[in-house]
């Protein structure tokens, strides 16, 4: 095999399975960066938190929302990451 | 535009005069976070399922949303309630620097509690069967077989941690404290220089993350005195 064929039928098969676990906890953390990008007014959920809560003035509420609403996303992450890491090593099952 | 070094210059003593807070914030949140970390550890690995699955789910939540929105609740949300302005926490919870130090414990307690499991469940079976073979009791194996071996193997991830830490206690500025990124803020609001003072900061950030990193392996080093390498790596 050449160097680009052993890179793209052994390398890759074998390195995502291995890449997976680190690379869904890296997702986990920039979904949760995504957070901090409310300091420089971008519209997204902290920040019409914000804006919510200067309406209804309840502040502890609307933040629990919005913690929750992360909480669900990194969950999804979790799952699906998961559930590709079982379809990674669906035909190493035995072979530890 | 042009890049002003004179700026760099005169700012830069008036950014160190919040070093000493971002430390205080470092150094308090870090050890309440420990502190509660091994508590949530013990919880972990006690093997009664009511105290594992409260800690599970305390390290699921806190790790699952952002620490800014974590910070929010506590200053911003937490005082909603007619409940905690009578309490006796008040006095802690009014300052900003008390919420910043409790949210960020918080958090960098259920990380930490995660590193320190790696670090317990890497200690090999064999030596905990030999601590039963010499008749020491639970307690005493966890004393002076597991902590001992699991601190050495967590120390690389705790450093990690801890860095993470140190960039967290940026976020403090975000209600209303002076740490060097508050203090930072507020100049560039005065000067309109990001690119001077934000650089300048960074760098301040990265010489402390570099310190910490060096401190951290000065104490691997030490712990790792009497471990032998198979193979040396220099």
């Amino acid at each position: 095999m050449s160097d680009f064929q052993t890179f793209i039928y052994v390398r890759i098969p074998e390195m995502w399975r291995l890449a997976l676990p680190p690379f869904g906890n890296h997702m986990l953390s920039l979904i949760k960066d995504t957070a901090l990008i409310s300091i420089i007014g971008l519209n997204e959920t902290m920040f019409v938190a914000k804006q919510a809560i200067t309406v209804t003035g309840e502040p502890f509420t609307m933040y629990i929302v919005v913690g929750a609403i992360y909480l669900g996303f990194s969950t999804i992450v979790t799952l699906f990451v998961m559930g590709v890491e079982k379809f990674g090593e669906r035909t190493t099952v035995g072979a530890k | 535009m042009s890049f002003d070094l004179h700026l760099i210059v005169e700012s830069l003593p008036v950014m160190m005069m919040g070093l000493g807070i971002t430390i205080k914030l470092l150094i308090i949140s870090g050890v309440l976070g420990l502190v509660l970390a091994i508590f949530l550890l013990l919880m972990r690995i006690s093997g009664k399922w009511y105290l594992n699955f409260p800690a599970q789910m305390y390290i699921y939540v806190f790790r699952g949303t952002p620490i800014l929105v974590q910070i929010f609740i506590v200053y911003y949300g937490l005082p909603q309630f007619e409940v905690v302005r009578d309490s006796v926490f008040w006095p802690i919870l009014r300052e900003p620097t008390g919420c910043a130090i409790l949210a960020l414990s918080l958090n960098t307690g259920a990380y930490v509690s995660e590193i320190l499991r790696g670090g317990v469940l890497g200690v090999s079976k064999g030596l905990l069967e030999a601590g039963s073979a010499l008749g020491m009791s639970a307690y005493h194996k966890f004393v002076y077989i597991t902590a001992p071996i699991a601190t050495r193997l967590a120390l690389p991830a705790y450093s990690n941690d801890v860095i993470s830490l140190l960039k967290s206690t940026a976020l403090a500025s975000t209600i209303t404290i002076a740490d060097m990124t508050g203090i930072a803020r507020t100049i560039v609001a005065d000067t309109y220089a990001p690119y001077e003072i934000f650089i300048s900061l960074a760098i301040v950030y990265l010489i402390f993350t570099f310190g910490i990193q060096k401190l951290f392996g000065l104490i691997e080093r030490y712990l790792g005195r009497y471990t032998i390498r198979e193979q040396p790596h220099e």
